[in-house]
């Protein structure tokens, strides 16, 4: 998902279409209100209410700032999705309108798309967020709106529940929507087409999601992103957009309704939104199931022309708890209807038949860039379409006898899927084009520092976290290098090797040192370095000319008040400086010394009052969450662990002290950092911690949440 | 390098499963950078745009899908090729990580396979094991390496036998990853298990080498009975190129000790079916793998190039992680240098290296220090005290070297790997000696 949202940023065209309407120079303001939001990667009040008056501040560029936040929640990672999902909160509730109105349009499938791609602990915030929309003092969004959202998602709700299946949950909602009286929004023919264009967006993201291999899925995504900024930026003729709109119904992917989902209550009480029965979980039917056609205003062909969806259809669970198949999970179901059904034209073709009449429409016309653009992407398209796998479907049938499907994770399965390999040296040499995918084609996330991808599972995220964070201090110690010079330590002895485990990355555990008999080696790896920086601290010297530029900068002292300065000593603990003459440099210079906004410091008094600073304001900052009403008080200790439990002896390490070492670097970075020298990498760091903080307190409120619903 | 030798960097366009091979002299540094597409070097995927520096290596960098490279620096060959027996390699993999499938299923008894590479010298078995790792790591697998080609040391020094549970990506420049350093090594930061053998070729003291190989398949299999992810995933085992009698029963050997259930034999056709003939049985298959055309004969002043850049590493690190040693004085009677063998002891600087006497015995002999200990480099025994012949199957704590011998103040000067007083006093003096220049 990590490349994908990579991916979005970089198509993702939207914004830049609307700001010649504006009047106000709104260039200038969506600069400023993008930086500020570029910040807001963690769940900060303090951002958050200055974003929120900025808002409030600039209502003349106010469609110019929902498109910055709008953008924003789009292309932001899915671990930084909530914050700016707070800030619209914050936004509607203390400006209202015009935002409401403008947010109004999008709301929808705003929250929705973010809302599947995010994990379970923030889905809770989210609809923690989402719960206090209906009953909050003034009128937020339309019945209808909220509906719509919950209803969205529920259905994202049973469609991920149910042990993947792969039905796209959209489209049931799509149903509702066109049931129900639309919004006072006041739908034009565009609005209607747009909310088109961004459903089969959001479906196509669900086909990715569930199957990040998906590349058909994923270049459609960019056309339909297109699609939609021309949308956005042209007005259409009605005809136009009819054809467009019956050209999209082709993409669109019927689902069946789902084992009668109860009528969604149009508010919720209690700000969660209610669980759907159990039995609801089971795969939905096999087939796909003919809609209501009534329901839509335009003509739906007959579901057997959906059998060749370039993503999982609805058939998809079904493959995948049968005994093995010899399909790679990955493989594009092979539907039966297909045969009796009328030739269905491929979803490839219905795309290009899109761009097609788009061309003929003049909508697309030969002299516009965006035009080219787009047919090439239709293109690619075309060449995206076919199954990925060709010749998957000729596999013998495995005959390993494996476990129940369920029990493996999806590498395994795609490693078993290709059907026993006979460690024969005939079998050995046959190739295997599904062997790549194994490899290559099922890991959605890759480092993009060192080539690592991480494997598809659950924790994939946060193994991905570990893991820029482990890059993170290499490349920081690899930057201290030059100040203080590393070892090879001693190896341990093989009773301590036999028990002893490295560790997995999320741990950033070093290997163990050699037990000298001594205590300090009891003390924790990150201690040592600690330690051992404090140590460099010391010993560093700074020559006498640098401290008096550094103090007499911005004219604030003369040469010879900064003299004197230098020699009352530290302005923190108050003892004079350690002067050494420096052989190479032939000057004069001084230990531990560093200068801070004019001020002369010890650079470890310096470093230690920055270090216990920051751990107030990470304290505090852990404490707050913005627009939300109820927090709790007595907040009990999240329990949740950052990585899965390993049998290794070092994977027992509490919490607690991840916590610590994770503030320990926050400090030594700032020790770094305070030279004003803030580069990428810190800045990793920083998000990556108070993301971990955000964590932390997202745990906390899902805990919450539960006791909540068992005090009921 | 100065900028006036930096030539322009030379673009390479691969083609789906071809492979550039390159190889680099010591004493230049080549920066290969992937531009478009993907790439991986012994089974690890590079990143895109990433900068990887190499000196003295030979090199292939293949690509599955097609790929853009940039390679700035002079390389001794250079060129590509179509033909490689990359499918065959994955398919090996492919067949390992099912049975380690099965293995987390509880099938073989929860055990992963211990695949074994035999082959003569120069078929690529180091690179193939390291293809396997690789890809077994990028998998999320955390097999142990075994490594015992006592001529090479791929992880610690030459003449060692050892075993390295891995748990990250093996680095593409610095190979396995140097062995437990407190330096930010981009790579992984390994731990070794490390029994000092001391003899360039297992037929040097062959009873000594099976004596160590037992006991480090002791400890493995110890430590797999804890370690469950280790467990699953499996071993993989890397041999000298010995395939004569002596050979022959150090494969037998090793199969017997290590329970191997794969044995892959590499390039060389009446290996194969010799193995298969002795030790195909049910539950253990024996499976035949074409080298490929890029291995080429290092021939002997390669390899020692190699032992002398392993010995530098060891001590100084590589030019992405420096690593500074500690140079120590040492009272001659502080220290007990040992050596295996026949007592009698002539300098073994007075033979060329790669030669030594024939020992036989695996009795543990005493040294005087002197200057014969010049430039050697000595193990470092985790042993407390000098108890035969537990000595021997003691496993090492490190490598010193001796820079300066004083012979009047029967002291020693040598470089130790990090500050602080040498560990251990058991010193193990083999045919290991470097000139650091």
């Amino acid at each position: 998902m990590y490349q994908h949202y990579q991916q979005q940023q970089q198509h993702y065209p939207g914004g830049q279409l609307h700001h010649g309407r504006e009047t106000t120079d709104p260039n200038a303001v969506r600069q400023m209100y993008r930086r500020e939001l570029a910040s807001l990667t963690f769940n900060s009040k303090p951002i958050i209410t200055s974003l929120t008056i900025a808002a409030g501040e600039n209502v003349t560029a106010s469609s110019t700032i929902v498109q910055a936040i709008e953008e924003r929640l789009r292309t932001a990672p899915p671990g930084q999705k909530l914050p700016t999902l707070y800030l619209i909160d914050s936004i509607i509730k203390n400006v209202g309108e015009p935002y409401l109105n403008l947010f109004g349009r999008s709301i929808v499938s705003l929250f929705l798309d973010a809302y599947a791609v995010v994990d379970g602990a923030t889905r809770s915030s989210f609809e923690k967020v989402l719960g206090t929309w209906p009953n909050w003092t003034t009128l937020l969004f339309s019945r209808d709106t909220i509906g719509r959202i919950n209803h969205g998602v529920q259905s994202i709700h049973m469609q991920q529940s149910a042990s993947r299946s792969y039905q796209p949950p959209a489209l049931d909602n799509y149903n509702t929507n066109r049931a129900m009286p639309r919004a006072p929004e006041g739908p034009s023919g565009d609005n209607v087409l747009l909310q088109d264009i961004q459903l089969l967006m959001m479906q196509k993201q669900q086909a990715m999601i569930v199957n990040p291999g998906d590349q058909a899925s994923s270049k459609q995504i960019d056309i339909l992103r297109q699609l939609e900024s021309i949308v956005k930026s042209t007005q259409l003729t009605p005809e136009h957009a009819n054809m467009i709109r019956q050209q999209l119904a082709q993409l669109i992917v019927p689902v069946p309704p789902m084992a009668a989902p109860a009528p969604v209550p149009p508010y919720f009480q209690g700000g969660m939104p209610p669980m759907p029965p159990a039995s609801s979980l089971a795969p939905p039917p096999p087939m796909p199931m003919p809609m209501s056609a009534a329901g839509l205003p335009f003509n739906i062909p007959p579901p057997g022309h959906f059998a060749g969806q370039p993503f999982p259809g609805p058939n998809g669970p079904a493959a995948i708890s049968q005994p093995p198949s010899s399909q790679p999970p990955s493989a594009p179901p092979v539907a039966p209807v297909a045969a009796a059904a009328p030739p269905p034209p491929p979803p490839a073709a219905a795309a290009s038949n899109l761009f097609a009449s788009l061309m003929q429409s003049g909508l697309l016309g030969p002299n516009g860039t965006l035009s080219n653009q787009l047919l090439q992407n239709a293109v690619n398209l075309n060449r995206g379409s076919p199954s990925p796998v060709p010749a998957a479907a000729t596999l013998p049938m495995l005959s390993v006898p494996i476990a129940p499907a369920q029990q493996a994770n999806d590498l395994d399965l795609g490693v078993m899927s290709l059907g026993p390999i006979e460690l024969t040296s005939q079998d050995i040499q046959r190739k295997r084009p599904a062997a790549l995918q194994v490899m290559y084609g099922t890991p959605p996330l890759q480092c993009n520092q060192c080539g690592y991808r991480c494997p598809k599972a659950p924790d994939a995220q946060k193994k991905m976290d570990a893991h820029l964070d482990w890059h993170f201090r290499q490349n920081r110690r690899l930057k201290d290098k030059a100040k203080k010079s590393h070892s090879r330590s001693w190896l341990v002895n093989e009773e301590d090797w036999i028990h002893s485990r490295e560790g997995d990355v999320s741990q950033s555990q070093q290997p163990v040192f050699f037990d000298m008999g001594s205590g300090i080696n009891k003390t924790s790896k990150d201690e040592q370095a600690l330690q051992e920086e404090i140590a460099a601290l010391k010993e560093s010297i700074v020559s006498e000319a640098e401290l008096t530029h550094e103090l007499c900068k911005g004219g604030v002292m003369t040469t010879s008040t900064a003299l004197a300065a230098i020699a009352k000593g530290c302005s923190i603990c108050m003892e004079k400086f350690v002067k050494v003459w420096n052989d190479v440099d032939e000057e004069w210079s001084y230990k531990n010394a560093m200068v801070v906004d004019n001020v002369i410091y010890h650079a470890t008094c310096h470093a230690d009052m920055v270090r216990s600073n920051l751990r107030k304001t990470a304290l505090a900052e852990a404490n707050g969450t913005p627009a939300l009403s109820s927090t709790d008080s007595p907040k009990p200790e999240p329990v949740a662990d950052l990585s899965p439990p390993t049998s290794s002896s070092l994977a027992t390490e509490s919490k607690s002290d991840v916590k610590e070492e994770e503030k320990k670097d926050l400090s030594n970075l700032v020790e770094n950092g305070s030279s004003a020298d803030h580069d990428m990498k810190e800045l990793e760091l920083v998000t990556s911690l108070k993301r971990k903080l955000e964590e932390d307190q997202e745990d906390q409120d899902q805990l919450a949440t539960k006791k909540a619903i068992l005090s009921e | 390098m100065s900028m006036a030798q930096t030539p322009e960097p030379k673009e390479w366009i691969l083609d789906e499963e071809n492979e550039l091979r390159i190889e680099i002299d010591f004493d230049t540094k080549v920066k290969l950078r992937l531009v478009t597409g993907t790439a991986e070097i012994f089974g690890t995927e590079l990143g895109q745009n990433v900068d990887y520096e190499f000196s003295g290596r030979k090199i292939a960098i293949f690509t599955w899908h097609g790929c853009k490279l940039l390679v700035t620096g002079t390389c001794s060959v250079e060129y590509f090729a179509a033909e490689t027996p990359m499918v065959s390699y994955l398919n090996m993999h492919l067949a390992l990580e099912q049975r380690r499938v099965l293995a987390s299923q509880g099938n073989n008894n929860g055990q992963g396979p211990r695949v074994l590479i035999v082959g003569p010298n120069d078929v690529g078995k180091t690179s193939l094991s390291k293809m396997l790792l690789s890809y077994g790591l990028r998998q999320s697998r955390q097999p142990i390496y075994v490594d015992l080609d006592c001529s090479e040391g791929s992880i610690t020094m030459p003449g060692c036998l050892t075993a390295t549970p891995l748990t990250e990506m093996i680095d593409v420049e610095e190979g396995f990853g140097s062995s437990a350093t407190s330096a930010p090594t981009a790579g992984s930061a390994v731990m070794p298990l490390a029994y000092y053998y001391g003899f360039p070729s297992p037929k040097d003291n062959t009873k000594l080498y099976n004596v160590l190989l037992a006991r480090l398949a002791k400890s493995v299999k110890r430590r797999l009975d804890e370690d469950e992810a280790a467990k699953k995933s499996g071993i993989v085992i890397d041999t000298n190129g010995l395939i004569d009698a002596t050979g022959y029963e150090i494969i037998a050997n090793c199969i017997k000790e290590f329970a191997v259930d794969v044995i892959i034999v590499l390039g060389h056709e009446r290996l194969f079916s010799d193995m298969t003939r002795l030790h195909q049985k049910p539950g253990v298959s024996v499976v035949k793998l074409a080298k490929s055309g890029g291995v080429v004969e290092r021939d002997s002043s390669f390899r020692r190039l190699t032992q002398n850049q392993k010995i530098r590493e060891y001590f100084y690190g590589t030019a992405k992680s420096e690593l500074a040693p500690y140079s120590t004085m040492i009272n001659y009677h502080d220290v007990e240098i040992l050596r295996v063998g026949e007592g009698s002891l002539a300098p073994s600087s007075a033979l060329p290296i790669g030669e030594d006497r024939k020992v036989s015995e695996t009795h543990v002999v005493k040294v005087e220090p002197g200057e014969h200990l010049l430039h050697s480099v000595l193990a470092v025994s985790n042993a407390d005290k000098m108890q035969e012949p537990e000595i021997l199957e003691t496993n090492l704590a490190g490598f010193i070297y001796v820079s300066e011998v004083h012979e009047a103040r029967k002291k020693l000067t040598v470089l130790s790997p990090c500050p602080g007083r040498i560990p251990k006093k058991f010193w193990w003096l083999g045919s290991l000696k470097w000139a650091e220049d």
